[in-house]
């Protein structure tokens, strides 16, 4: 290895940290051997030290470790979403810290996209509180647990899971870009999820739910639109099922996927 | 077992919430800043990989994978923010010799902090958060290719070039205050 390789490498050195990294022993050997190569690893490892100090001497603003541990206290008695979702039986007994931070989850999605409510009833069992949570779900990133480009693939395993479909999509849903769905639970209800994306990278999400299931839910295809932060919601019911579609934007971003009839 | 000890899903070691923000909430802090920028922005960023790990960090089979997750996490909600906002500038990378600028470490400690993070704000972004993450030291290179998903190469080919542009906006910095007297 020459000086210049060597350079090279030791361009990406960080005293300390790499000292046990075998990518850079022949250049540090080398810098050990060439005395004007030595002198240039010295300079560059006293800029590094002090770029780093001054990067790390910016702080957090004052708060935001307590910003995020107090919302994540105030949650604490509403992990039962998340309780369900993950599969935890009874985590505020035999895991509280961990109940404590899945509970935070739903609690910082609404409070960070500001606007959507929480039910302040612990069953929470309602039209307000079901669409809360779904909104709150959607808001933070989450995982598809069936990728399905085709619906009909897609209801078929949800029919084999137990889980609420259609026969069909809406056709102004059906004419966007399915990625897929995800099963969720609500008070022990099946609830499906289902991906579209829809326009300027945005994605429109259908939840289905039985109707009984959520107290308050919409009579007949009788719509009701609400804001919930950045994202619009639309519901309604149909054949036993409520329906909740939720996107980002205003009341126009979501009257544009459904039918003219509603 | 103490609430500090509690063991996620998996039955592997983990940490309470409230130890895992008080271990990561910092250097997390200054990640989201260097991509960024703003502080507000960065606050929300920073507050928001919480909510995520909130939801699913437990799955974590190692509770040493934590802090990777972290970073991770943080920079794809990052990223989630900046496609609803603005496409990337294309960076063609790999056209441009690295060359390091003669910056002095005398110079360099005798500025303000917040004279070096906005130097910082100006490297191009692809060079950015690879940049912060080898500066903050807090991750080995095998896991800064794993928190920005790039192969080990592409991470230090990055760095590199974000090195010499850092360098070379601090070295006009100083230029200019040479220049000012």
């Amino acid at each position: 290895m020459d000086s210049v390789e060597a350079r090279r490498i030791l361009e990406l050195y960080r005293p300390g940290q790499d000292d046990a990294d075998p990518f850079f022993a022949e250049a540090l050997a080398e810098a050990r051997r060439d005395p004007q190569l030595g002198r240039w690893l010295e300079e560059q490892s006293r800029l590094h030290g002090a770029i780093r100090r001054k990067l790390t001497e910016v702080g957090p603003p004052v708060g935001l470790k307590e910003r995020i541990l107090d919302t994540g206290r105030l949650a604490a008695d509403s992990g039962g979403f998340w309780r369900d979702r993950w599969g935890m039986s009874d985590p505020a007994r035999r895991r509280p810290s961990f109940a404590f931070a899945a509970a935070a989850a739903a609690v910082l999605a609404v409070v960070m996209f500001a606007g959507s409510r929480l039910s302040s009833r612990r069953g929470g069992d309602d039209l307000e509180a079901w669409r809360g949570k779904m909104v709150a779900f959607v808001s933070v990133d989450y995982r598809l647990d069936l990728h399905e480009e085709i619906y009909a693939g897609l209801r078929r395993r949800l029919v084999e899971g137990g889980y609420p479909s259609i026969a069909e999509l809406p056709p102004r849903l059906a004419a966007l870009h399915l990625e897929g769905g995800s099963l969720l639970d609500w008070q022990g209800h099946k609830v499906t999820l289902v991906c579209m994306e829809a326009e300027e990278d945005h994605d429109a999400w259908l939840f289905l739910a039985d109707r009984a299931a959520i107290a308050g839910a919409p009579v007949g295809e009788t719509l009701r639109i609400a804001l919930s932060g950045r994202m619009a919601t639309a519901s309604w019911s149909r054949a036993g099922l409520v329906f909740l579609l939720v996107t980002e934007g205003d009341e126009a971003a979501v009257r544009r996927y459904l039918d003219p009839v509603k | 077992m103490s609430e500090e000890e509690h063991r996620p899903a998996g039955n592997t070691p983990g940490m309470s919430f409230d130890a895992l923000v008080e271990r990561h909430y910092q250097g997390l802090y200054r990640f989201a800043l260097s991509l960024t920028g703003r502080e507000p922005e960065a606050a929300d960023l920073t507050q928001q990989a919480f909510a995520v790990w909130a939801s699913k960090g437990h799955q974590l089979r190692e509770a040493d994978s934590a802090r990777a997750w972290l970073y991770t996490t943080l920079r794809r909600e990052f990223l989630k923010k900046r496609r609803h906002e603005t496409r990337f500038r294309k960076v063609e990378i790999g056209e441009v010799e690295a060359e390091l600028s003669a910056v002095s470490p005398d110079l360099v400690e005798r500025m303000d902090a917040a004279a070096v993070m906005e130097a910082f704000q100006q490297v191009e972004e692809p060079f950015r958060a690879a940049l912060a993450l080898f500066y903050m030291e807090e991750n080995s290179y095998r896991e800064i290719a794993g928190i920005l998903d790039l192969p080990i190469g592409t991470v230090q080919s990055r760095i590199s070039r974000g090195k010499a542009q850092l360098q070379r906006i601090l070295a006009a910095r100083m230029k200019e205050r040479a220049s000012r007297g």
